[in-house]
């Protein structure tokens, strides 16, 4: 029988590294490598290369599902979708449009979010988010007002022609494996890496300069930086003065960082500042890479716009070799955002106050009264639900019950709920609370488009057929609104993307017969257009052509550590899980070598706490517990302990506090304690 | 029919292996390993001119000589108690390695140590170092 | 040479196998030091995906880690070590 070989795009990160699945007798029998795609060279990590073990998984759900008692019962596809319409219509009848929410998914496809996201501003309902509002939505804002883009600014392959590397908040080893193959090759020609992260991880082991900083002092260190370069003159005056406003508040702004004081606030050492300072200002070419260690805290946006200063004051933008890369999570997390699953805006970054941005959306999508404003995010609509404000939530391919912070509220929130449909591979924590639900497709099993985080639009094929009765998220988005009476047919993926190429500048000429097997990076207007990997060469989309230098003063984080919880907590990733882990922690193979929940510790710290290395440990915040096993470490700071978040117990601990203008919550510092189990 | 000389035979079960007419039969226990050659009238003397040791001899058919069988006792690895290998075989292979490594610091101890073993040795020290140069300490 | 048959033998640098004419007598598992040759029938040996271009080890390692190139490798430790001493032992 003949081995067909499909091309998709790997379901973990968004490096969106390329994979053939091959293929024979309608199944999935193994992963041939793609040695020629642009990101990833053919490598996978063990995720990509693990990614197959979930296709036949047996908790994939195989039929719709509706809550009897504490059991389920199976039902039809019909049953299913008059309980859905119903149970929206019912909410829509009695409490208004804004008592609905709709959580839309980074792992699902463009198409899947600009449709979800159309559904619910057709039916006048605001609140669309996703769980980009958890790890990226302040470089959203913070980049949008300073560069005018939100996206990583080159291509990840242009890592390799940079010879300094600021890596910030970020274990790209582990969480990007890719793409510190491109770290080492720049390495290999002579760049520096400077790594600036409270954890010593596999990614410091790469660096040429460290500096450990405590957690949550990021703009204190960036403006410590700046401070130093503009100090020593090492800026680049003819860049400021042709492409920025605004340097002169930030000569102001940063005049009282001294490398001594920031050495206080940060503890890292004053000598090291200075030296990665004049590093990254001297070399010919400059990235910074960063990630959620900058954008998980209430000062994300600040974070982010900090890193976008030091970068505009050295001109290290829009040339090879240099950037801001914010490294982005899900494999569509990007997309996510471009298609407008975020609360704020409509897809393409119209901003949903802006009347303007209705008028363009109620003529593409020929309907009157699109809902003006801006709706309530994910953590927003979570809070109004435990208050009873939100009636009803509509939630594709996401897991808040996991992945929200301070879960517990999450789920007492979730069960509140008058009516509550998940759409989802598995029965996870979230699908659970729910009345009804819906068995979706993975990747493997449906066709669409899918964004990594260098902007790089792939198409994915579709290798075999879902499980039971499952179905694509398009096609189950097409059913729903199709029984609420509305006219969503889409006889395929092909046919909204057409859809998003008319109305979703950046996606203009991206259509499905130009993306072959590497994609094309947006900004791609028309179908002549080759796509942009570099973005901002010659000037920035913003007033004058002028980039934005947005000043920042450093905040302490929101939760104080005190006599009761004196260790920060901070999380994070290992490079065996992904997220919340519903896919991962399925995975034998991937489980196998990391099955637990375990939290570093300075080795100090455990021996004052009488706790040794595979120890059970049992760790408190003011908002719940969670039992954990020991890793003793000289990499962590005193004070300072780390959980991956991958195990649903681990966010029972996390703060609510969010950042106020992208509303992320404050993932990576909570106060909390520590004692030994008996 | 194959004529064995006992005191070079090394137990290794090549010319088992090679004998295309399954003549020459292993039986294998826990703690000892027999080698019995039937009375054979092929003479393709593979075993012959496979046999490492150079103890077979290829001798005319004759129904009087009974047939020939060696049992060697199995060395147990010195990590995991496993019997792994026999003496000669053991013998054979520390005299054949390189003058450099049999001087090594170490010696020839990890010949007495199963591969299952030395592998692992190997893997733990592979990782020690780099857990070291990581600084993540484990006891 | 413990392969009295030349199934193992040297390539260049590297160490080939030639599986028609090893006979299972399994000296070279008990010669190998590493245990990386193993033996149940006959013996098994990584031969570097003869025949590809590169191993698919190396293809794949996402962090480039892995590599045929001796020189590449040690200039990696040799950088590591550097490194270790400048910072007085740190890493």
């Amino acid at each position: 029988m003949a081995r067909a070989l499909v091309p998709t795009v790997c379901p973990y990160c968004a490096a969106g590294c390329g994979f053939f699945i091959a293929v024979q007798k309608g199944r999935a029998s193994g992963i041939e490598y793609m040695p020629d795609h642009p990101a990833s060279e053919g490598a996978l990590c063990s995720k990509g290369n693990a990614a197959l073990e979930i296709l036949d998984h047996p908790d994939r759900l195989r039929t719709p599902l509706r809550r009897k008692g504490d059991d389920w019962e199976r039902i039809s596809w019909d049953e299913a979708l008059d309980l859905v319409a119903k149970g929206l219509d019912r909410a829509l009848n009695s409490y208004g449009p804004d008592s609905i929410g709709f959580l839309s998914s980074s792992k699902c496809s463009n198409e899947e979010n600009y449709l979800f996201g159309k559904l619910a501003r057709y039916i006048g309902c605001r609140n669309v988010d996703s769980c980009a509002r958890l790890c990226h939505a302040p470089s959203v804002v913070g980049l949008n007002r300073t560069l005018g883009a939100a996206g990583m600014t080159n291509p990840i392959s242009d890592i390799a022609n940079s010879k300094c590397i600021f890596i910030i908040g970020s274990n790209l080893a582990e969480n990007h494996p890719v793409l510190s193959r491109w770290v080492h090759r720049a390495r290999d020609a002579g760049a520096t890496v400077i790594v600036a992260d409270p954890r010593r991880t596999h990614t410091t082991w790469m660096a040429d300069t460290f500096l450990p900083l405590k957690p949550g002092t990021d703009v204190a260190l960036l403006n410590g930086l700046a401070h130093v370069i503009i100090k020593e003159g090492l800026v680049n005056r003819s860049y400021i003065e042709e492409h920025t406003r605004g340097f002169v508040d930030l000569v102001a702004a940063t005049v009282e960082y001294t490398p001594e004081r920031v050495a206080d606030v940060t503890g890292v050492p004053a000598g090291d500042i200075v030296q990665a300072a004049r590093s990254y200002a001297t070399s010919p070419a400059s990235v910074i890479l960063y990630s959620m260690g900058i954008t998980q805290h209430t000062i994300g946006t600040d974070n982010v716009q900090a890193i976008a200063n030091l970068a505009l004051i050295c001109g290290q933008l829009g040339r090879e070799g240099t950037g801001v890369m914010p490294l982005r999570g899900q494999n569509n997390v990007q997309g996510a955002c471009d298609m407008g699953a975020l609360a704020e805006f409509y897809p393409g970054y119209k901003k949903a106050d802006n009347p303007e941005t209705l008028k363009l959306f109620e003529a593409g999508w020929g309907i009157e009264g699109l809902p003006l404003g801006r709706g309530f995010t994910a953590t927003e609509m979570i809070e109004r639900a435990g208050v009873g404000k939100l009636r009803a939530m509509y939630i594709m391919g996401e897991d808040p019950a996991s992945s929200e912070p301070c879960s517990q509220n999450a789920q007492k929130a979730l069960e509140a709920l008058d009516f509550l449909v998940v759409q989802d591979i598995f029965m996870t924590a979230t699908a659970k609370l729910a009345d009804v639900v819906l068995p979706a497709a993975v990747w493997a099993e449906k066709e669409g488009s899918y964004t990594s985080t260098e902007r790089r639009v792939q198409w994915s094929s579709k290798a075999i057929e879902p499980p039971g009765s499952a179905l694509s998220d398009l096609d189950i988005i097409c059913r729903v609104a199709g029984r609420m009476g509305l006219d969503f047919s889409y006889p395929d993926a092909e046919s909204v993307l057409a859809e998003i190429n008319r109305l979703v500048p950046q996606y203009g000429g991206i259509t499905r017969e130009r993306l072959d097997l590497h994609g094309l990076v947006w900004p791609c207007p028309d179908s002549n257009h080759p796509g942009t990997p570099i973005l901002h060469v010659g000037g920035f989309k913003l007033d004058g052509g002028r980039a934005a230098i947005v000043p920042v003063q450093y905040r302490p984080p929101a939760e104080p550590i005190s006599s009761g919880y004196p260790f920060i907590l901070t999380t994070g990733r290992v490079a065996v899980h992904h997220n919340a882990g519903s896919m991962t922690r399925r995975s034998p193979s991937l489980q196998k070598r990391e099955p637990d929940l375990f939290l570093e510790i300075n080795l100090k710290d455990a021996q004052e706490l009488d706790v040794a290395d595979g120890d059970e440990v049992t760790v408190a915040s003011s908002r719940g517990e969670t039992v954990a096993v020991a890793r003793l470490t000289d990499g962590m700071k005193r004070g300072v302990v780390f959980m991956p978040f991958h195990f649903p117990r681990t966010n029972l601990l996390t703060s609510e506090f969010t950042d106020d203008e992208a509303w992320i919550p404050e993932f990576k510092v909570s106060a909390c304690k520590i004692t030994k189990r008996d | 029919m194959i004529k064995v000389d006992r005191g070079m035979c090394l137990g290794c079960l090549s010319c088992s292996n090679v004998c295309p007419n399954q003549n020459i039969v292993r039986t294998d226990t826990n703690e000892s390993r027999t080698v019995h050659w039937k009375r054979c009238k092929e003479e393709c003397d593979l075993c012959v001119e496979f046999c490492p040791a150079k103890a077979l001899t290829l001798v005319p058919y004759d129904e009087l000589v009974p047939e020939s069988e060696v049992s060697f006792e199995l060395v147990a690895c010195r990590v995991c108690g496993s019997r792994y290998a026999t003496l000669p075989m053991l013998m054979k292979v520390e005299a054949s390695l390189p003058a450099g490594m049999q001087e090594d610091a170490s010696g020839l101890e990890w010949i007495r140590i199963c591969s299952q073993c030395r592998r692992d040795i190997e893997a733990e020290k592979a990782a020690g170092q780099v857990m070291k140069d990581r600084k993540r300490i484990s006891p | 040479m413990v392969c009295s048959t030349g199934a193992l033998h040297k390539e260049g640098d590297k160490t080939a196998f030639d599986v028609d004419k090893c006979t299972g007598c399994g000296l070279c598992q008990l010669a190998c030091p590493f245990g990386v040759v193993w033996t149940d029938k006959i013996a098994h040996k990584c031969d570097l995906c003869s025949g590809q271009e590169m191993p698919t080890c190396v293809m794949t390692c996402p962090a480039n880690a892995l590599s045929l190139d001796f020189d590449l490798a040690s200039r990696r430790a040799r950088n590591r070590a550097a490194m270790l001493i400048a910072r007085g032992g740190r890493a």
